[in-house]
């Protein structure tokens, strides 16, 4: 499909090369690793807010603006993720899971180095897809009606347990807690009140930023004050050991990295689904499949990665979507179609048939951005690390302030701000009592999706429009598999290991 | 060394943030007095960053700023359903330094339970209209609206509709069509107008209802296909496609975004910003964008936009009460 020397393709590139765009894709560079890197400022508003001055400029160079700060972004989030257990957008909520651990435990450069890694492997793959099946693609994305992504929802919620860390009924009970706290607000369909107790805001559902804020750094901060005199975990987190990983880490990486971009990928292509979810599921299907499943979650490499690589994998698919059907993959891009309408540019099935040349613009905008964000992550990866040297308490009130601020300037509310002190609150108790995190954030944020996607299938064909989707079916097969299979399998060995002889399997030193 | 300047650097930027974000919580005192305006407006959007309605607040306030001659500082207060901006507009200083973007909510969000009355402001004007249309996949069986209408009449119930949203501005508009027409339709509402109309491009519904030019990409796609405009005369763009009230179901409906100030503000002042605002929307600036978003730019002057919005109200609010008694 694409011939380097069409002229169409060479216009594109030839678009971007242009000094001046190149100058403005350095400016998105910055003022998204910035955005990305503060909790609470997420990428959809830096694009919202930074397409109000690109709207006078020229379409190449307003999509070079736009895309590098949603690329960069990417990359920014995973810092205060890795080092303060704070996601700094939602994409990076699985990169929390395995990346604050490795700093805890000294190796905080090498986990930024290799989540740097994986994000622009997860980019790149996106990237490629874009290039090369954005059409025939987007078709697939078209079938994603309310049925199908109930079912793509179902499965996601099955990934309750593998979040968990091994405590499965802490967790379940966490799961069904985001489940209930995902209830409060206007019904999806009939618009009545539920659980709002006359509280204006809570109209509009719990807010999903502030509790993850809550969850994972207003949370940590408290139990570290709470904890740090009594002589455990105080040992000062600092950088030790290697930056790079080595070939034989590379190795041992390359199948989660497979995994995640495959899983993003996918995923990415649904509309309205984006990183966050993508890099949820990456992270547990790696774990299913890896050899040391039991590192998951205490501070395993392989799970960074996939779920890095998965939750910017899915940024290809979303521009795929969001380009070739005019549905916007995820929020960042329903700001995208927005600007595009301004310059001309009608997202749409019509698109790369009347702009021929505008998916080789996109490509190289992505390709650049992504190369030299990589660059820039991994050359100020040293001065970044320098924030764990801080004594605690001066690292504590700055991750809180950056908890306050960040929430407030979400949506200019105090409300937000209250509700993250409140679920910090929550969170602490969590921690304290064995309660993991992840899967009540997972059922916060699934748990409306399921609901108002189920009730709208039901409206348009009863039950019937599920079970005679063949995509709605094969993903809760899939769904059903993913949480009965594990538990049969080790019920299947057992029996074996006890039909043999006494012969219960330990786990080889 | 290298550590106290990060530390350092690290608190300025946490102060500077906290000075910010508390400045922007300051309350604006002042009261009106006859050289309005003599410091910055601000404008508020009830809205999250990045709709249309944000867009029209961030084209028209520097032109508002070009006649006023003070900065008109934008800021988004989304949540719940635009009624937590819409409150705290109400709760302002009635001095014409506190504005808000509206739309149609204003009118309607009381029937949807919410305390929001319209009689607590002062609409300063409109800005622009979407008006609607509804639209078929582009191989339904239904050439015109009068089969729809008839396919609804036999089988009563069973055609479905996507929907932004029960109480949104083009949800209620099918209530108008299943009152006027006597049949019974499936509202199937969905988060938003985006999946709403994808919902009907891809076949998972009968029709959509929504403004002509969102529904724009899907029938320039070839997915789907205008099948009655809810227009007064037909529509210059798609001059091929009858009315609604061709077809014999007298219904027209838009959206529209316009700004508005608390109640009591002076009339003077309400006057001088209603003129700024017209002289904004009649900028090409502004009527470029408006247009390359497939949208209507339209003016209203404060008077009319009082009268208009009682209207609204008097329309949707048995829309709505339809609605309601009929989603199941």
């Amino acid at each position: 499909m694409i011939t380097v020397f069409t002229s169409p393709v060479t216009d594109g590139i030839a678009a971007v090369m242009a000094p001046d765009t190149l100058m403005i894709i350095g400016i998105g560079i910055l003022i998204g690793m910035l955005v990305g890197a503060f909790p609470g400022v997420t990428a959809t508003m830096a694009v919202a807010l930074a397409s109000g001055f690109t709207l006078t400029m020229e379409p190449t160079q307003g999509l070079a603006m736009l895309l590098t700060i949603y690329v960069a972004a990417q990359f920014g989030d995973r810092i205060p993720a890795i080092l303060i257990n704070t996601p700094g957008t939602p994409a990076s909520i699985a990169t929390t899971f395995d990346g604050y651990p490795l700093a805890r435990q000294g190796k905080a450069g090498l986990a930024l180095t290799t989540s740097a890694l994986g994000s622009a492997v997860g980019m790149i793959c996106g990237i490629v897809i874009l290039a090369v099946a954005a059409v025939p693609l987007s078709a697939f994305a078209m079938q994603f009606g309310p049925a199908e992504m109930f079912a793509l929802v179902v499965f996601g919620l099955t990934m309750m347990v593998g979040v968990s860390s091994g405590r499965i009924f802490k967790g379940l009970a966490a799961g069904a807690f985001g489940l209930f706290l995902a209830t409060i607000g206007r019904d999806p369909i009939t618009g009545d009140q539920r659980f709002t107790m006359g509280i204006l805001e809570l109209n509009g559902g719990i807010p999903f930023i502030p509790v993850i804020i809550g969850f994972f750094g207003l949370a940590e901060v408290i139990n570290q004050i709470l904890t740090h005199r009594k002589g455990k975990g105080i040992k000062p987190i600092s950088q030790m050991g290697q930056w790079m990983p080595d070939g034989k880490l590379l190795k041992r990486l390359a199948k989660p990295t497979a995994i995640g971009a495959a899983t993003g990928s996918v995923i990415g292509l649904v509309p309205a689904v984006g990183g966050d979810i993508a890099g949820i599921i990456g992270w547990d299907n790696a774990r299913k499949s890896s050899k040391m499943k039991h590192e998951f979650g205490k501070g395993s490499l392989e799970g960074l990665t996939a779920g890095d690589t998965s939750s910017t994998a899915t940024l290809g698919g979303s521009i795929t979507t969001t380009m070739a059907l005019g549905v916007p993959g995820d929020s960042v891009m329903a700001v995208m179609i927005g600007s595009m309408m301004i310059w001309g540019i009608q997202p749409g099935p019509g698109l790369f048939s009347s702009h021929p040349d505008l998916i080789a613009s996109l490509v190289t905008i992505l390709l650049i951005a992504t190369v030299l964000t990589l660059i820039l992550s991994l050359l100020r990866m040293k001065g970044v690390i320098k924030l764990l040297e801080l004594p605690d308490h001066f690292l504590w009130v700055v991750i809180l302030v950056f908890c306050m601020v960040g929430t407030y300037s979400i949506n200019n509310s105090v409300f937000d701000v209250f509700m993250m002190l409140i679920f910090g609150m929550v969170g602490l108790f969590m921690l304290r009592f064995g309660f993991p995190p992840g899967p009540a954030v997972l059922g916060l944020i699934l748990g409306p999706l399921a609901e108002s996607n189920l009730r709208r299938a039901l409206l348009t064909d009863g039950w019937g429009s599920i079970f005679t989707s063949p995509i709605a079916v094969v993903l809760l097969v899939i769904a059903v598999a993913a949480v009965t299979l594990p538990p049969l399998r080790q019920l299947v060995r057992r029996r074996k290991a006890a039909n043999v002889g006494k012969n219960v399997p330990t786990l080889q030193p | 060394m290298k550590k106290t300047i990060l530390r350092s650097a690290a608190l300025i930027a946490a102060g500077l943030l906290t000075v910010t974000g508390c400045s922007a919580n300051a309350k604006s005192g002042g009261t009106a007095d006859g050289d309005f305006p003599s410091k910055d407006v601000r404008l508020i959007v009830p809205w999250a960053a990045g709709g249309s309605g944000d867009l029209t607040a961030r084209t028209i306030a520097p032109l508002l700023e070009k006649d006023l001659g003070v900065n008109v500082i934008v800021e988004n207060k989304p949540g719940a359903n635009g009624s937590v901006a819409y409150n705290w507009l109400a709760e302002q200083e009635p001095d014409g330094y506190n504005l808000a973007m509206m739309g149609v909510e204003v009118a309607t969000l009381q029937f949807m339970d919410y305390d929001i009355k319209p009689e607590n402001y002062a609409p300063i004007g409109q800005g622009l209209a979407g008006p609607g249309a509804i639209a078929v996949p582009v191989d339904s069986p239904f050439k015109t609206l009068e089969d729809l209408i008839a396919a609804a009449k036999a089988k009563p119930g069973e055609v479905t509709f996507s929907s932004p949203g029960i109480g949104s501005v083009w949800d209620s508009p099918a209530a108008g069509l299943q009152q006027l027409a006597d049949i019974k339709l499936t509202s199937v509402p969905f988060d938003g107008s985006a999946p709403a109309i994808a919902a009907a491009a891809s076949g998972k519904v009968d029709f959509s209802i929504d403004a002509i030019g969102s529904q724009k990409v899907q029938v320039d796609g070839g997915h789907l296909r205008y099948l009655a405009m809810l227009t007064d005369e037909r529509d210059p763009d798609n001059s091929d496609v009858p009315t609604a009230k061709e077809a014999g179901v007298d219904l027209q409906n838009a959206s529209w975004v316009g700004i508005m100030a608390p109640k009591d503000t002076p009339e003077d002042t309400v006057k001088k910003l209603s003129d700024a605002m017209e002289k904004a929307t009649a900028d090409a600036s502004y009527q470029e964008v408006i247009k390359s978003s497939n949208l209507v730019p339209t003016f209203k002057d404060s008077t009319e936009m009082a009268a208009f919005i009682q209207d609204e109200a008097k329309r949707y609010g048995p829309w709505i009460d339809y609605a309601k008694n009929n989603t199941k």
